[in-house]
């Protein structure tokens, strides 16, 4: 009887993982947006209103990929960087595009390079965390 | 029929898990700081060259140090992530441990 408990004891702890297991839609997102961000970011030497349609094409896209991550369970620490990365207050992309609305066009080629740099390497981070998750499945 | 359950071979186990677990994860973590270090280091100097050469202005650079701020954050959650991970890989290598132990028990008794 003592044996059973043990084995049932057993049987519910497995499946109470800390954090979800990797998910290779969700990489292959983090990824692609990294990409669009980086060539998008490269055209924020142009007006805001003549890349209007490109900006608009990569918000959905980004927020597609934040959708499908917010929709995994026990997914919070990625959820976070994204809203981080997304909200215009938040530092990073979504504050970029703020200020290439706000200013019409980003004047300083030297700091268009800075934040592709800065805003690549977050993108990394959300990446880096996914390819870390495989660990749980193997 | 009484069944014999090793615990104290399955401490043993479990303590070394442990060990090589964190030693693991410790490692990567410090690697993962000491670049992180660098990066903000060799950036930092960069944007104020940028600054005084007038390639960049005092708003960007304003920016910037908030950009890196937020890049911190995002960091710091992908530690956590990270930290989750190895618990996960504890528990489930815990589970396995104890799973083995009994089976052997079992067909022991």
């Amino acid at each position: 009887m003592k044996t059973f408990s043990l084995l049932a004891s057993l049987f519910l702890f497995i499946g109470c993982h800390a954090i979800t297991d990797f998910d290779q839609v969700a990489y292959t997102a983090v990824i692609n947006t990294k990409v669009d961000a980086w060539n998008l970011m490269a055209k924020s030497g142009q007006s805001y209103s003549s890349c209007q349609s490109d900006i608009n094409d990569f918000q959905t896209e980004m927020r597609k990929a934040y959708e499908y991550d917010k929709n995994r369970p026990i997914n919070a620490d990625t959820v976070k960087q994204w809203e981080i990365m997304i909200n215009p207050q938040g530092g990073l992309l979504g504050t970029y595009l703020a200020e290439w609305q706000q200013e019409g066009s980003i004047s300083h080629p030297r700091y268009i390079q800075f934040r592709q740099k800065q805003i690549g390497l977050a993108f990394d981070e959300i990446a880096q965390l996914e390819q870390h998750k495989q660990h749980v499945t193997q | 029929m009484s069944i014999q359950i090793d615990w104290k071979d399955i401490e043993t186990q479990v303590a070394a898990l442990a060990a090589q677990i964190l030693a693991g994860y410790e490692k990567e973590a410090l690697t993962d700081f000491t670049n992180y270090r660098q990066h903000v280091t060799d950036e930092a100097q960069a944007w104020l060259v940028a600054l005084a050469e007038g390639a960049i202005d005092a708003k960007e650079l304003q920016s910037l140090i908030a950009g890196e701020k937020a890049l911190l954050e995002l960091h710091a959650l992908k530690q956590t992530g990270i930290a989750k991970v190895a618990l996960d890989e504890f528990e489930d290598g815990v589970i396995q441990i104890m799973f083995s132990a009994i089976t052997s028990a079992v067909k022991g008794a």
